[in-house]
């Protein structure tokens, strides 16, 4: 039942080219968001031959101000049909909208073969507590355990991470410091580590620098890593990984990745070297895009009187109808269904108001009629009220 | 001064201080409803700066919660609020010597819109002791409709200055409004409106003498 050396190192390999720990993002007001990604990846790794694989993986996810969850898999198959899979939940949780607290935590499982699901693969879970400490810097701590599997040989692993961030305009700074403990020496000796004892559990401690800057559609994002043996091993390893997003529209972008990610033994992935490219597809930017109110479907009146305005909306029932204005603190005020009409009454003091809708979630708008004025990458009407 | 006259200023000074407290309270209150704890924090930052170089507030929050239902990061936000900053100490200047927080709002979309500051003067001139929020306003908004700033500013003065009220130049303009749906352009709607509501106003003697303090 065990598989042969090459195959165990390969085919977890294959699982280093796609691995990976999302973290949901909170975020202002509700927001739904799939993605796609498919692309092509070469893989090296000590002891193997390269091989070309392909890479599919999709992100489901929700998130509002104090809740945001994840779901995540990826799929890589090579040209022999040796194949890995992941699967990842995770969760993101405040007390309150504005609590500078933030627990974070996730699970994931991954097979690395296709054909001895059940008897090769790895388990692992991760919690993390998040820091606010001032506007543009933060600090992290939390932990890892991971439980691989390959045949009847079994083996542990954990971490304890302290990490931090900074933001500075478009740049920013990741840090992160873990101590690194594992039983599996089989992954480890398929990573270029060794024991140097017969302890069964290997020390290591790792430092990680990651830099992301992002400027317009693109998005660039850097990490070295370095990594030092303590106990069982006087290893010392380090290695660079590099990244590039190019959105061309909100949802397509292209994303490609090069370098060396050191061997994870929480969730079972050796060193590897790595390049691969991808492209991605966010189909909630499609429905957010898509307007299902065309302009002359909107209007705005008002009272004789000039207290109550009142906008329509022609929309099919099933549209998310959103208005808002500087009377109402930019909430959206209460709109009803009256036929195929949404209409929202809203009573408004004498002065200047600035009012906008939106269809589904999308880009807001001025009503038809009203003098518009942009703003924020979107637009809004004028209204005066004697 | 008598202790009578200390207590009755003291009361006023207190009174007024918890009527200021209590429109700062507010604005904070609103600020909270702003949930990432870091453009929070920029705004109200900025706000606060603001408010001790004597910019009015009000404005600056409203603008902040715009950006923020329109999902515009804290930078741009910040960036909103400077310039709408810049615009309101100009229009201060114009708007001299008094102007109303709305007054000052109102003129700063105004200059945003590209109505010449001479016209926003121009208005204070004729009305300098009542507000001229909604004049101002319909002039932006005949601007941002496609009228020439030019002609508005002048049609609105005019119509200022004979007397024309708030009510009658916001009829004026939804009658523009209507007109321009029809595909009337705007400047001929414009024209067309304002000859209608001139006939309507008093001769000029009796407007001087009803705008005299």
């Amino acid at each position: 039942m065990h598989m042969s050396a090459a195959e165990i190192r390969f085919s977890a390999a294959l699982l280093a080219s796609a691995v990976m720990l999302p973290t949901p993002a909170l975020a202002q007001g509700a927001r739904h968001e799939a993605r796609v990604e498919a692309g092509v990846a070469r893989i090296d790794q000590p002891g193997t031959h390269s091989r070309n694989a392909f890479v599919l993986s999709g992100v489901r996810s929700h998130a509002d101000s104090a809740f945001a969850a994840l779901l995540a898999g990826n799929a890589t198959w090579a040209r022999d049909s040796v194949a890995a899979a992941q699967v990842i939940g995770a969760l993101a949780w405040r007390p309150t909208a504005m609590s500078r607290w933030q627990l974070e935590g996730g699970a994931s499982g991954a097979i690395f073969s296709f054909a001895k699901v059940g008897s090769d693969g790895n388990g692992s879970g991760w919690l993390r507590v998040r820091r606010q400490l001032g506007m543009h810097i933060g600090v992290t701590v939390g932990g890892a355990v991971g439980h691989t599997l390959r045949g009847s040989e079994q083996a542990h692993s954990n971490t304890v991470d302290l990490g931090a961030w900074v933001t500075g305009g478009a740049l920013t700074l990741d840090f992160a410091a873990s101590r690194v403990r594992t039983e599996d020496s089989l992954l480890m000796a398929a990573s270029r580590i060794f024991t140097r004892s017969r302890s069964a559990w290997l020390d290591m401690h790792d430092i990680a620098a990651t830099a992301t800057w992002t400027h317009g559609q693109l998005e660039l994002a850097a990490t070295q890593r370095w990594r030092r043996g303590v106990r069982g091993t006087d290893a010392a390893q380090s290695a660079t990984t590099a990244g590039a997003t190019y959105a061309f529209t909100p949802r397509v972008a292209l994303v490609v990745s090069a370098g060396r990610q050191l061997a994870d033994p929480v969730r079972g992935a050796p060193d590897a070297t790595t390049a691969s490219a991808a492209v991605r597809f966010t189909f909630a930017e499609l429905r957010d895009g898509a307007p299902l109110a065309r302009e002359s479907d909107v209007s705005v009146a008002r009272m004789t009187d000039g207290s109550v305005l009142i906008v329509r909306i022609r929309a099919p029932a099933r549209a998310k109808i959103e208005v808002a204005g500087s009377f109402s603190g930019w909430d959206p005020v209460p709109i009803t269904l009256k036929g195929e009409i949404w209409e929202a009454q809203v009573h408004v003091p004498p002065g200047r108001h600035r009012v906008a809708y939106r269809v589904d979630g999308g880009a807001w708008r001025a009503p038809h009629g009203l003098a518009r004025l942009r703003e924020f990458d979107g637009e809004v009407g004028l209204i005066v009220v004697p | 001064m008598s202790p009578r006259t200390n207590n009755l200023l003291l009361g006023a000074a207190l009174c007024a201080a918890m009527v200021a407290a209590h429109g700062v309270g507010a604005q904070e209150a609103r600020l909270l409803s702003i949930r990432d704890d870091a453009t929070r924090d920029r705004v109200r930052i900025f706000v606060e700066a603001a408010r001790l170089r004597g910019t009015p507030t009000e404005p600056l929050v409203s603008r902040a919660l715009e950006g923020i239902a329109f999902k515009a990061d804290a930078k741009r936000i910040e960036q909103a609020l400077a310039a709408l900053e810049k615009r309101m100490r100009r229009a201060k200047e114009l708007l001299a010597p008094h102007a109303t927080v709305d007054e000052l709002a109102a003129a700063a979309d105004a200059i945003a819109n590209r109505v010449p500051e001479k016209a926003i003067s121009d208005l204070r001139r004729i009305a300098p002791r009542r507000s001229i929020t909604v004049e101002i306003g319909v002039l932006t908004e005949l601007v941002a409709k496609g009228v020439k700033p030019s002609v508005a500013a002048t049609m609105v003065r005019d119509l200022m200055a004979k007397g024309a009220t708030g009510a009658q130049l916001t009829e004026l303009n939804a009658a523009v409004q209507q007109d321009v749906a029809l595909g009337v352009t705007p400047m001929e709607a414009l024209v067309l409106r304002t000859r209608g509501v001139m006939s309507l106003l008093p001769p000029a003697a009796s407007v001087n003498a009803a705008q005299r303090p």
